[in-house]
């Protein structure tokens, strides 16, 4: 797909003027205050800018506050340690450490603010000229700043430093251009990215001029990333200013700044006063790590990038189970394959714990196709997944239930046992084809692995098993097919190569996790032929999720009704779509536009689903049912069978519903 | 028909050239929409369906003129606007608005949802309180509360922000509204509801609708007249009814097969038609009939000879060899044809 | 092989870039250089019209350009204005203790870094995490000269377990070599493994959430083979793109960590020319370790190719 990058909108160049007016209008815009704040109420960084506002402090007054002259020579001070006349010491020539330290301070911290300001401002109006308005201007900007790039910065910036001589303004000259490069990057390439947005593509739409589109579409999404790059941008300037002050060429003697300091005491105090390394050493560390806490703080505040908070755990593959009940007993004799009883299970977050499944029961004879359907958020997922003790963990965990498949109870098997039953009696297919597979492995070796993970399997016996599995699944030219990857195939080869990995073992049990929302309509027509005929050649039992009625409808024995994290109605599918007996199951009938029925009024389900924190503590669905009485709201509702079907709701007897038109 | 349609399209064409180089030197080239001619006329919806990749999206933003046109022509309103400059465009972007698919994406994440929907507005330099007064009554107008204006997209659920975009759209009291997949990214029940909201829009503002889908239940529910895309090209288009009852296309029928009915009892006894194979690219589309390497019904000369069109006289126009040679069906429906094997 | 032919390639115009500006660089100096080719500021005028002439200062901007250019692809840089020596003569003397000095440095930091990166990664937040992210929160803050610094006031000075300064090469004596190559090297490759390892770790961390990682326990997969070559091999092509990246700051970093060494490679050569104005050496320290950067970053970048299936297998 890199090669469909051509570019989308039409290029409407802005001239390097426009960028720099749009860039002042920008400038004057109100702004959001909340991320600052929200930055200071972290203790790493709040901590870190409260040193950096001292260290500028102390800079700005460093006149003031400074005991000493900075280049008074004192030769009887000669490396004095420590003292309350010497509060950091004195160097080589008697020089008060402490002074030249604030002094230096001035040096480093001026430096690094207007090589970051004019590095940016630079970085901003060519990177926005090169991404907003692309074609030739760009690439010729672009292999510049690669140019740019090419050389190590320090390098650069000693060869201009050192062609231009000694002197802060020259220092400060040279880090520019060295820093300019990088942030011209990354303003064009985040540019690129934003105008390409479909935001700003409505913007075209609405006709809002260029200009416009600059100051309050694209700029206030390049905005984030650079005030980061920029903090992490000062930590790099000071280190490098330090290391080109240290080489000399930073003020000129006796002037002092912290890489000069640094230098001296090694030149002349490393066998007398070794200590002395420490004190520049120090002060450059502690303020380069202070913009790397800034920098780290920022990114996790305005929400770009990886937040390295993030409080990501060990995958081990294994659901928790922490049951806050006593399972239900296993029933004496049981012809189901699987039976989920009473499944509850919940994501726990700073906020608290939020059960998403609750008391679900479900159950699956051999053979039989089973539905389970229901709007995205529902929890069809979680609870297909806590079949395979799959869900992530942490932050999820299964708190009640059984499920029992065979006869043993999967909640308490241990990783090895899963994995036994994992690919051999139970077997999943998920959404997304495009992320299914592996993308470093050939589709071979990943076939022949889902063999080898359950049995010894010689190399030649698997490969023969994986062209068969292929040709099962309706893949031509089985051979070749092997020695590709993942993504030199189309979504439904990918989608029937997942499912031949499924097969492999021969389940009992197939779990399809809306294997077909992700493909188009014929290609999904093909897949689900392609479900019936394995059932009917290897007999096995399918759960098939989906959110759509219509599938279900094609393919299952059974249906289950799920709406906010439990089973509402369960029936056989002739009898729920023939008489629907929640009104929920009733509403989706009559929501859904029918080929046959155009013109009609759909009839609509008002309002939305719940949040997970906010569950109304009766009926779930009493919010947005037509027929709710006070009985709706008062105390849990249970799932109440009548022969083969069950329903959710204390007026299902008394009501008739309409079903399929 | 006789009304002159609010917009109309002549052998509609967008290229895009592709990056690197084929065997021959040539770049390659991706004929995303390659000779479309539609009609609309005032105060109906076209429906335009397809797999993706058919170029529906492309052609949404030609007619709207986001991206320049290859070849052919747009008028809109009776302007020829397939030339215009971006700045000529600008007066004319009231009379025309689009809604997206994917609300989110479609809302800058950094603005209120009440800036992004002015800003049709402010761009014919209505004044911010006034732009401000009217994005209350659009939020009336389409069922959102009045707090949900100053809050930030992401505070709003699918819907609610769907519901700001048809607002959006609807800022400027545009003649024409272009709708690619609005309501594909929802869910059933919030479907039905911005569904209805459309129907109810419309008729009270005359307005018109380019409705694109790739759900044919959803189109066929709120058009007038449909069209089928397949790689680039229309393969059918006509009066929704008869392109139902009676497609004359394989592919329509195709797709009508394809999409599963919601009653067990219906679409279990229903024919079905399983195409082989996927959309190829449209960057090597193949010879004569784009379709050939699918149809159930391929003849020699579909390889050979692009289809004409042929046109019924019920105003069904479809793009296929069958009407004019091998069964001869002369506009009548495919359904009548038994499928070989 | 295709692919590595279009790598070589796409530097071509970068290359260019580069020498132009390394060109550039040295025309902007205030100063005739005609002058100091006659001999500084004692030369006679006749001595410098005829430099220009020689130097061909009066011809047009992009034919001297193109001039330096057909020399220096011909391997001719000009002479020191100091020492009268050939600079490419010189250069080819330092350039392999400068690589010397880089490789170690690079081995150092991988070898530091993938144990801790992956480690990490399959338990985050775990012990070996938390003492690796202060030690990479460390080796960030803590610039390379100043750990130079702090290694040889302790290894050298106070503990006296390594020289101080001075270089070996490898070919005379890799253990000889190996005491000297030691300090700068860790000194030049803690911050490398720093970010390595970070990355590392946040890619494994990734990676284990992904939807190919659910496919692979779900057909039954051990946790071996799960985290160990599945997640393994998908983390290791990020953490090759921030190799490539930490490169341009292994060859600047060398320049200042062969100053405190003095070891003898085109850092302290450079650095020498800088303090003399010496400027055909400044050009062609500059160039030479461009492409050094160039180069390196080249064959990580092809390295990358090479391991990932969507890069070298097309469609
Ligand atoms: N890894 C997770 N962490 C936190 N919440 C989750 C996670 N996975 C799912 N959820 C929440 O669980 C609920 C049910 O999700 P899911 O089972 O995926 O629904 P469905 O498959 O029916 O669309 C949703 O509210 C979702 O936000
Ligand atoms: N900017 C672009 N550059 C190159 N190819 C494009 C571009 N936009 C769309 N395409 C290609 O054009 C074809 C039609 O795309 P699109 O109009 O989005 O189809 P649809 O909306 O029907 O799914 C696709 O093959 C797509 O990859
Ligand atoms: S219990 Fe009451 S509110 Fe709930 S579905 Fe039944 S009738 Fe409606
Ligand atoms: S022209 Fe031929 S291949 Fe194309 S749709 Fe008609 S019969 Fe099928
Ligand atoms: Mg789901
Ligand atoms: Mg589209």
């Amino acid at each position: 797909m890199d090669e469909l990058l051509a570019h989308h909108a039409e290029n409407i160049p802005i001239t390097p003027d426009e960028a720099v007016e749009a860039a002042a209008e920008f400038a004057a815009l109100p702004r959001r205050r909340g991320a600052f704040l929200r930055l200071l109420r972290r203790p790493g960084p709040a901590v870190a800018f409260g040193y950096l506002v001292v260290i500028a402090l102390a800079a700005i007054f460093a006149p003031v506050i400074a005991p000493y002259d900075p280049n008074q020579i004192d030769v009887p001070s000669r490396f004095a340690p420590p003292s309350w006349d010497h509060l950091l010491g004195a160097d080589d020539l008697g020089r008060d450490l402490f002074s030249r330290l604030l002094y230096g301070a001035r040096v480093s911290l001026t430096v690094s603010v207007a090589v970051i300001v004019i590095a940016t401002v630079v970085a901003l109006v060519v990177g926005l000229v090169a991404g907003y308005s692309g074609g030739a201007v760009d690439n010729v900007i672009m292999r510049v700043a690669d140019g740019g790039l090419s050389f190590p910065p320090l390098v650069l910036a000693l060869a201009v430093a050192g062609i231009l001589g000694p002197g802060v303004v020259n220092v400060i000259a040279a880090l520019s251009i060295v820093f300019v490069f990088g942030l011209t990057r990354l303003v064009r390439g985040t540019a690129l990215v934003v105008r390409e947005e479909p935001f700003v593509e409505a913007s075209r739409a609405a006709g809002s001029r260029t200009r416009r589109i600059l100051v309050h579409r694209v700029f206030p999404n390049i905005r984030s990333p650079l005030i980061i790059a920029a903090t992490f941008g000062i930590a790099g300037v000071l280190l490098a200013e330090a290391g080109l002050s240290y080489l000399g060429l930073g003020p000129r003697p006796p002037a002092a700044s912290w890489g000069n300091m640094l230098r001296n005491a090694y030149d002349r105090g490393l066998y007398k006063a070794s200590w002395q390394l420490f004190v520049p050493g120090l002060a450059i560390a502690f303020t380069i790590y202070a913009f790397n806490v800034l920098g780290d703080g920022l990114r996790d505040v305005l929400g770009v990038g990886r937040s390295r908070r993030a409080k990501r755990r060990e995958r081990r593959g294994m659901t928790t189970v922490e049951r806050v009940r006593t399972p239900p007993a296993a029933p004496t004799s049981d012809d189901a394959l699987l039976r989920i009883e009473d499944l509850s299970v919940e994501f726990v977050s700073e906020r608290g714990a939020s059960r998403v499944v609750e008391g679900v029961s479900l159950a699956i004879r051999p053979g039989e196709t089973v539905g389970l359907v229901g709007e995205s958020g529902s929890g069809k997922t979680v609870t297909s997944l806590s079949v395979m003790r799959l869900v992530p963990s942490p932050p999820g965990r299964i708190v009640s239930g059984a499920i029992r498949f065979e006869g043993r109870n999967l909640l308490d098997l241990d990783f090895e046992a899963m994995r036994e039953v994992r690919g051999t009696g139970i077997s999943m297919v998920f959404q997304d084809p495009m992320t299914s597979l592996d993308p470093s492995f050939t589709i071979g070796s990943q076939l022949a692995e889902a063999q080898r993970l359950h049995r010894k399997v010689s190399r030649s016996a698997a490969r023969a098993r994986s062209i068969e599995l292929l040709d099962l699944v309706g893949i031509p030219a089985p051979e070749t097919r092997l020695r590709q990857y993942p993504h030199q195939l189309s979504g439904g080869l990918r989608q029937r190569v997942v499912i031949a990995m499924a097969l492999a073992n021969e389940p009992r049990l197939l779990i399809a996790d809306e294997p077909t929302t992700a493909l188009d309509v014929t290609v999904q027509a093909q897949i689900l032929d392609l479900l019936k005929r394995l059932q009917r050649e290897l007999g096995m039992a399918i759960l098939f999720v989906t959110h759509d009625l219509g599938v279900i409808a094609d393919l299952c024995d059974r249906v289950a009704v799920m709406y906010a994290g439990q089973i509402v109605e369960e029936a056989a599918v002739e009898e729920l779509f023939a008489h629907p007996r929640h009104p929920y199951t009733a509403g989706l009938l009559g929501a859904m536009p029918q080929v046959g029925g155009a013109g009609e009024r759909l009839t609509v389900i008002p309002g939305q689903v719940p949040m997970a924190h906010a569950m109304p503590g009766g009926c779930r669905f009493a919010d947005r049912c037509a027929f709710v009485t006070d009985a709706c709201r008062s105390g849990r509702i249970d799932l109440v069978a009548t022969g083969a079907a069950a329903v959710r709701c204390v007026r299902a007897g008394e009501l008739t519903l309409q079903g399929a038109r | 028909m006789s009304a002159e349609p609010i917009l109309r399209t002549e052998g509609l064409t967008k290229h895009f050239t592709l990056r690197g180089r084929r065997r021959d030197g040539a770049r390659p080239v991706l004929r995303a929409v390659d000779g479309v001619d539609l009609s609309l006329a005032p105060g109906t919806t076209l429906g335009l369906v397809g797999e993706s990749g058919s170029g529906k999206s492309t052609l949404a933003r030609l007619v709207l003129r986001l991206m320049p046109v290859t070849a052919g022509r747009v008028v809109f309103d009776g302007d020829d606007i397939t030339d215009l400059s971006a700045r000529d465009l600008r007066p004319l972007r009231h009379g025309m608005q689009l809604v997206f698919q994917d609300p989110y994406s479609s809302f800058d994440p950094q603005a209120t949802v009440v800036d992004s929907v002015v800003e049709p507005l402010r761009a014919q330099g209505v004044s911010a309180a006034e732009a401000r007064t009217r994005a209350r009554d659009l939020f009336d107008l389409v069922g959102l509360a009045q707090d949900h204006l100053e809050r930030y997209p992401r505070e709003l659920s699918g819907g609610q922000l769907q519901r700001a975009g048809i607002a959006r759209a609807l800022s400027t009291n545009p003649k024409l509204v272009v709708m690619d997949e609005p309501v594909s990214a929802l869910d059933v029940s919030t479907q039905a509801q911005v569904i209805n909201l459309l129907q109810d829009l419309q008729g009270e503002l005359g307005l018109s609708f380019l409705f694109i889908a790739h759900d044919l239940a959803v189109v066929r529910h709120v058009s007038d007249r449909i069209a089928v895309m397949y790689l680039g090209q229309v393969v059918e288009e006509g009066p929704a009814e008869a392109l139902y009852e009676h497609p004359t296309h394989p592919y329509t029928q195709a797709l009508l097969s394809a999409i599963p009915v919601p009653d067990p009892v219906v679409q279990r006894s229903r024919p079905r038609i399983v195409l082989r194979g996927e959309i190829p690219s449209p960057a090597s589309p193949p010879s004569g009939c784009r379709f050939r390497t699918r149809c159930p019904f391929v003849m020699d000369v579909c390889a050979e000879e692009e289809p004409p069109v042929h046109e019924s006289p019920d105003g069904v126009r479809t793009r296929c060899h069958l009407h004019v040679t091998g069964p001869t069906l002369a506009g009548a429906s495919v359904n009548t044809l038994a499928l070989p094997d | 092989m295709r692919l590595v032919v279009r790598r070589l390639v796409a530097v071509v115009p970068t290359l260019l870039i580069v020498t132009f500006g390394v060109f550039l660089m040295v025309k902007l100096v205030p100063g005739d250089p005609a002058v100091n080719a006659a001999g500084g500021l004692s030369a006679t005028p006749e001595a410098i019209a005829q430099a220009r002439v020689d130097l061909h200062l009066d011809d047009s901007f992009f034919s001297q350009y193109g001039r330096w250019l057909g020399n220096a692809v011909q391997g001719d840089l000009g002479e020191s204005y100091q020492s009268r020596t050939s600079v490419v003569d010189d250069l080819a003397k330092r350039v392999p203790v400068t690589l010397s000095l880089i490789v170690a440095a690079t081995l150092f930091a991988v070898l530091l870094a993938v144990p801790l990166g992956v480690l990490s990664g399959l338990r985050p937040n775990g012990g070996v995490d938390q003492g690796s992210r202060v030690f990479s929160s460390l080796a960030i803050a803590v610039p390379n000269f100043l750990l130079a610094l702090i290694l040889v006031l302790v290894f050298a000075v106070r503990l006296g377990w390594l020289p101080p300064s001075g270089y070996t090469k490898f070919g005379d004596s890799p253990a000889e070599w190996l005491k000297f190559i030691v300090l700068p090297a860790i000194a030049l490759g803690v911050a490398v493994s720093a970010a390595l390892m970070r990355q590392l770790r946040a890619a494994l961390v990734d990676e284990l959430d992904t939807n190919h990682i659910r496919t692979a326990w779900a057909i039954g997969g051990s946790r071996r083979r799960v985290v160990g070559i599945h997640g393994l091999k998908n983390a290791s092509s990020p953490a090759i793109t921030i190799l490539g990246l930490q490169v341009a700051a292994l060859v600047g970093g060398a320049v200042l960590v062969e100053q405190i060494f003095a070891i003898p490679g085109l850092g302290t050569y450079m650095l020498g020319a800088i303090t003399q104005a010496d400027l055909p050496v400044i050009q062609g320290c500059v160039l030479v370790l461009a492409l050094v950067q160039i180069v390196l970053s080249l064959a990580v970048d092809i390295t990358y190719a090479l391991i990932n299936p969507k890069v070298r297998v097309a469609t």
